[in-house]
Formats: C-alpha cells, structure tokens, sequence
C-alpha cells in the first residue's frame, strides 16, 4: 500500500487503517529514534503513535488527506523527545503472547557506537543528519517538519556529517 | 560505514503496545475472583470483558468485539485496584466498564443489576421496572444473559420471583457460589416477600430491612399482590414491585 492509498484509507477509516499505518512507520520511527535517544527510542514511539491517533482522531477527514504522514509524524516524534517523561501510571504493560509473524522477525543489532556518535551530536545536528543521511527526507522536508530554514537545516546536517565522518561515518 | 545503509526494525510487541495504546486492542490478564480465576480484558475505555477460565474467551471474545485481545503481564494500576476492589466489596463503584456494543436498554439493565446490594437478590421483573418497561420481563433476561462484564456487574443477583435462582451462563452452582461468597444466606424462603406487621412495610426476603425484621414477627406474602391488599407499603431500600 503506497503512502497515498494510506492516507486515504486513514481518511476513510482511522481505526481501521492505524494498524496498517504504524506497521508501514514503524522500522522508521524506531529506527530514527533509536539513533536520537537510544534506549527510550520504544516509548517515544508508543507516545509518538498515541499523539498520532488521537489527533487523527479530531481530524477531519479532508485534513487527514492533505497529510503527508511520515513528515507529519516526525514532527509528533520531536515534540514528544522534548517532553516525555512517562509516569508509574504510563509504565507500559509487557505483553506475553506473541503473534507467530511477529516473532519471526528478527531486529538487527544496534551499533551502539553510532549511536553514541549521534547522540553525542548538538540535537539539532543529529536531527538533520538522521532525518536525511538516514532516512533520506530531503531538507525541505525536515525544514517543515522540524520548523526552521531550510539553510539551517542544511548546514545542521552537514555539520553534523563532518563531525562523524571523522568518526569513519559516510553520508 | 554509509548512514544510509542503516535500516533498523521496530522491536517485537511495538504495534501491539501502540494497538493497546489506543484501545484498538484489548489486553487481558487472569486474575483470582471469588469463584475462582478469571480472565478479565480492558481497553482505554475500562473493563470489557470478564470470564471463568473454564470459558474459552479469546476466540469469544474476538467474535463477539470484533477487536485484537492481547495476554499482558499486569492490568494497568487503576483498573487492578477498581477490579480487586469490586472483587471484595461487590460493588462496582471503583471502575469504568466498556460499554460499547450494548444497546441503552442492555446498559440500563445491567446498571440496575449493578445497583442490586451485595448478599441480596432481585426478581427480573424488578429490573423491568427500574427501567421504565415493566413488561420487558423476557428482555432483561437476555440481557443479563448477554452480561460482558459478568461477576463485576452482578447479573447473579437477579433471579426469579419465586426465589429460585433461575439460569446462569456460566451455570446456576456457579451463581449459587457467588451469592453465597457475597453472604447470601440459603434460607428457607416461604413466599416472594416479607413484612413487619407494626410498620406495614414489606420487602424482598433478602433484603436488608427484611432480614432485619424479628423472624418471629414476619409475615410471608405469595404475591405482590396479597401484600398490597393488606396495605403493606413497599420498603424504601429494596424497592419491590407491588402493581
């Protein structure tokens, strides 16, 4: 399902289309949080796609599909890095059944090194490089999703490259 | 080493946690209950389902909700104390339950089973007229009958006039179990109400104004209608049907 026909259904649909729209998120979001914030990287996600919905869910549908969802719900994702500390109460349940696909898949290893590398990165720097060398949104992207010039973002990022490249890092 | 060459997966579980997040999916726990272990499934919502282990549930319960159901380690905290809590009380003051699906009339019965005392009992036809259609006396057993949160919301204690315990889902010992865990006395039950005859009221026998009459002093009617003729007035409490 391409991101347009996702949109689409979600407009039609939200609770029947959001399980479809984090399965076709979900390595992204993780992924890119998992560079910018380590180990919290999974309940940034869970409250990244809990802000995700409940907007959705206020929406209506013509808005729903003048989204464009990956960009939309990175900027859910920054904002939910910025204040997220989670209560006993959030303390997330842990599942005990496992649907056999799911635990077929088998996550790759982390490089904890890059991850420090990255972390270690002044935030906005690590945002650009992450956003774009990682998971290619172009910088007028990320200019929109992170709300700054797109020059910033720019130079953010080629900072930021220059700063791993030492570290044996390509683009 | 390329940056864009990295492509990590999200770890196993996460689209269940976010399912669960937003009440696209039910989790569910066993727990031990009055008349033993039961599965108890919640959403954001609150309690949705409720069920003896010795009920097949998770096949169930997709048919009938139509949502994922998901095994969790743990209830989210205010809904394990609510449950725990109504669990010892017998009174569902302390949770919110999932309503959805029922219709206003099935949630109207099912919140006036649930305003039934713990240890006492109502007639079907007591229910019917609490909400307002006295001659849906078959209606309010189906929907007891259909009861998704039974044990929490006390579709036990309703039973038939004539003090017999009428039917159960999970099986009339069963309801005879938990009357009994709530303090239900079995008592020898002589007609479908008892009065005091120096206050001229009468009410259900398991009421607590009725238990509370001298057994020496109380007076048994058949009916309700033998209890209006010797202009008996209906107790305050227990409210019995006397038209």
């Amino acid at each position: 399902m391409t991101d347009h026909d996702l949109t689409r259904t979600l407009a039609h649909d939200v609770d029947r289309a959001f399980p479809r729209f984090v399965e076709a998120t979900q390595d992204q979001l993780y992924g890119g949080l998992r560079m910018l914030v380590g180990h919290e990287a999974e309940d940034l996600a869970q409250e990244t796609y809990l802000r995700a919905y409940r907007a959705l869910q206020k929406y209506p549908p013509g808005r729903i599909r003048q989204l464009q969802l990956r960009p939309w719900l990175w900027t859910i994702a920054l904002n939910a890095t910025h204040n997220s500390r989670r209560t006993d109460a959030r303390r997330p349940l842990v599942l005990i059944d496992r649907l056999p696909e799911v635990v077929s898949r088998q996550p790759e290893p982390v490089d904890e090194a890059l991850v420090a590398a990255m972390q270690a990165l002044p935030r906005a720097q690590g945002t650009a490089v992450v956003l774009h060398h990682v998971l290619g949104y172009s910088y007028a992207e990320i200019a929109e999703i992170v709300e700054r010039p797109e020059g910033t973002v720019r130079s953010d990022a080629s900072r930021g490259l220059a700063t791993l490249r030492k570290k044996g890092w390509e683009a | 080493m390329k940056l864009s060459e990295i492509h990590y997966q999200a770890p196993v579980g996460l689209k269940e946690q976010t399912l669960l997040d937003t009440g696209l999916a039910d989790g569910y726990v066993v727990l031990a209950s009055p008349i033993g272990a039961v599965n108890v499934a919640f959403n954001t919502l609150g309690v949705s389902a409720v069920a003896p282990t010795t009920e097949p549930f998770v096949d169930d319960f997709r048919a009938r909700f139509r949502r994922p159901l998901l095994a969790v380690d743990r209830l989210p905290t205010l809904i394990e104390s609510g449950v725990q809590m109504t669990f010892e009380t017998g009174r569902l003051d302390h949770i919110t339950i999932d309503w959805r699906g029922q219709t206003d009339f099935q949630q109207a019965v099912l919140k006036a089973a649930a305003s039934i005392p713990p240890g006492e009992v109502r007639p079907y036809g007591w229910i019917a007229h609490q909400v307002g259609r006295p001659n849906a006396v078959r209606a309010v057993g189906s929907a007891l009958g259909q009861n998704p949160v039974p044990i929490l919301v006390a579709c036990h204690r309703v039973v038939r006039s004539d003090g017999h315990l009428g039917k159960y889902r999970f099986g009339t010992s069963m309801k005879a179990a938990l009357l009994e865990s709530e303090g239900l006395q079995p008592a020898p039950v002589q007609g479908t109400l008892v009065g005091s005859p120096a206050t001229k009221v009468v009410c259900y026998p398991s009421c607590e104004v009725a238990r509370g009459i001298d057994p020496d002093q109380r007076r048994w009617f058949r009916s309700a209608g033998a209890a209006a003729l010797a202009r008996y007035r209906p107790c305050n409490r227990c409210q019995p049907v006397l038209s």
